[in-house]
């Protein structure tokens, strides 16, 4: 046993009137070293926990009250419109972006507030009961920006995280290809060593903000050998929109979120320099996963929210609308419906807080985020199609 | 936030940009939660709050003469210019608090007001009345009600939320203030408006009259 914990032992038995044997001696040892680890800086090592709270803080209470007024004025009284049109929500953006909704995890040496992913799903959330669309026209730059919060260098940072903080800018992440979207070791966009720069040549799809964006985050393998694994053979790059050989496709059509801009992207010998590497070649593939883990929880999020709505406007109709002399929120087929979309609703939303709270809490989110994800998604698809059969006309509208 | 009172906010906040005024006050007399009413106005842009804590039955029975002392004491100890309050609170419509203020500190009023301008150590109001608009001048220090169409509120954006958080809340008692809230009113009862009752189609004028004649609304 070290020096200073051989001290801390003796003074901790003498506290605790303890006799000095193996047992004790060891209770003590032990209890040293858990004191050691919670100074530790190791990245995988949980900060110590104050215990379990269910209640929102007054800030986070703020941040769900300005999102919640946002949507009520800005988003519900034009979702409408921008769904038919599909046009790109620029000046709900743009809104959104000076009320300070957006870009919230930028660190404060560039500008930004540096919130967690906690309140980022609180403002998810609210954001999709307006519209999912304009929410994920939002959210679809939070996801671009992570790998650079979470793996750029400072100037990498400055540049390209400070740039979104002077103006309404928007990014996109490029990872998905025609061939590859859940197989990300499937990505097949190269990226050549030539001289400082690196050539990138490929195909991207199902983009968001593809066409919108003012740089994108693009995962390409630098190494070409076949037998390479993936958590070595992948790159990420920053990459400028404006960089020469970059077309993006025509928008997609989607079926819901239909004003969010979708797109494919072509990347002809696209010149990218050495600068704009990401941590270091072989790096791409363990920054793209860990960007997931951080924005796993406001897709949930989203997905609550979408849900959320589905409900209010059953609910909202099923009281207005009668059969048989009452309304048919007094039907117990559309009773329970109603009381099973709440059960839905509730538990996703504490299946996607607690995701968010790990991650914030530096404790590894995987496991959680990936439920959060596949349970809000799926209780959001299932709360629409039940809100849709209470509604009959009236509710397809509104959603 | 009461939403004439956002609107009255939103004024200071105004007159504080065109360098009008110096530094603004926000004043919340209530429970615990008033607390959070005073931070959204710290975050558009208030410089500090002061709670005046008032809570359990004492709140039920708080009426705006009581607020109206509590202010119009405020306004003396903070040595205030202006009093701008919203015309009325959406709970109790009783648009008394800012009359009242102005009497008891003897300040000229300028109530609903839809527009607000400084001239020569004067504030020129432009009133919403029910013939119209009205342009008075009144001198400092004056009270001002905000009315709908002052302006419209800003968002406390996300940032100013987070600053906000640093600025000072001081939290008094009416008893500090020497303020007596003992209540002046007492609730007999509460009901719901008569259910309505259903009405009758009736086929032409002659009957309507007969109607009439029988439920002793017409001689």
């Amino acid at each position: 046993m070290g020096r200073v914990a051989q001290v801390f032992v003796k003074s901790l038995l003498k506290e605790r009137r303890m006799v000095y044997c193996s047992t004790t001696v060891e209770l003590a040892r032990q209890s040293f070293c858990r004191g050691l680890r919670a100074f530790s800086t190791a990245a995988t090592e949980a900060k110590p926990s104050s215990g379990v709270c269910f209640e929102l803080s007054e800030e986070q209470k703020e941040v769900q009250e300005l999102a919640r007024k946002f949507t009520r004025d800005e988003i519900i009284p034009k979702a409408a419109e921008y769904d038919r049109t599909m046009e790109y929500p620029w000046d709900i953006v743009k809104k959104a972006w000076a009320v300070g909704l957006t870009n919230t995890h930028i660190p404060k040496h560039c500008g930004g507030v540096e919130m967690g992913v906690f309140e980022g799903c609180l403002i998810a959330e609210e954001l999709a009961y307006g519209c999912s669309g304009i929410k994920t026209a939002i959210e679809g730059s939070g996801l671009g920006q992570t790998p650079v919060i979470i793996a750029g260098n400072k100037e990498q940072q400055k540049k390209y995280l400070g740039r979104l903080i002077e103006e309404p800018l928007v990014t996109a992440y490029c990872v998905t290809e025609p061939g590859a979207g859940s197989d990300v070791n499937g990505v097949k966009t190269r990226a050549e060593k030539k001289g400082d720069d690196y050539i990138l040549n490929g195909q991207k799809m199902w983009i968001t903000n593809g066409g919108v964006a003012n740089w994108y985050f693009v995962l390409a393998r630098t190494n070409p050998d076949p037998k390479c694994p993936a958590n070595k053979a992948f790159s990420g790059f920053i990459v400028d929109r404006d960089t020469p050989g970059i077309t993006p496709g025509r928008k997609e059509i989607n079926m819901g979120q239909r004003c969010s801009d979708t797109r494919g992207i072509t990347f002809e010998d696209v010149r990218v320099p050495k600068a704009n590497l990401l941590l270091g070649e072989g790096a791409g593939f363990k920054i793209a996963m860990g960007a997931f883990d951080k924005t796993r929880p406001p897709v949930a999020s989203g997905a609550t929210g979408v849900a959320r709505r589905a409900l209010d406007e059953a609910t909202k109709y099923s009281l207005e609308r009668k059969t048989f002399g009452v309304p048919i929120a007094n039907h117990q087929a559309v009773a329970f419906m109603l009381a099973d979309m709440a059960i839905s609703i509730e538990t996703a939303r504490l299946a996607y807080m607690m995701a968010a709270w790990q991650t914030d809490n530096g404790i590894r989110n995987s496991y959680f985020s990936s439920i959060a994800k596949a349970h809000a998604a799926d209780i959001a698809n299932k709360c629409v199609s039940d809100a849709v059969q209470v509604g009959k006309c009236n509710t397809t509208q509104a959603l | 936030m009461n939403p004439f009172d956002e609107i009255a906010v939103e004024e200071a906040v105004r007159l504080k940009e065109k360098k009008i005024a110096q530094e603004i006050v926000a004043v919340s007399c209530g429970p615990a939660q008033s607390q959070e009413t005073l931070r959204t106005a710290l975050a558009m842009g208030v410089d500090r709050g002061i709670h005046v804590e008032v809570s359990g039955p004492e709140y039920d029975t708080l009426q705006p003469i009581h607020v109206s002392k509590i202010l119009a004491k405020l306004a003396q100890d903070e040595k205030a210019d202006i009093v701008i309050v919203g015309k009325q609170a959406i709970d109790d419509d009783s648009n008394q608090t800012a009359q009242m203020t102005a009497a008891l500190l003897d300040w000229p009023q300028a109530t609903f007001a839809s527009k607000i301008e400084k001239q020569n150590g004067e504030l020129q109001v432009t009133r919403e009345i029910d013939g119209g608009l009205e342009t008075i001048k009144v001198k400092l220090p004056a009270v001002v009600s905000a009315d709908l169409r002052l302006n419209e509120p800003r968002y406390a954006t996300l940032p100013n939320i987070m600053k906000a958080k640093k600025k000072p809340i001081k939290k008094v008692s009416p008893k500090d203030l020497g303020v007596d809230t003992a209540a002046r009113i007492e609730v007999l009862s509460v009901e719901d408006p008569p259910t309505r009752q259903a009405g009758v189609i009736l086929p032409d004028v002659d009957q309507l009259i007969v109607k009439l004649k029988e439920g002793g609304h017409v001689q």
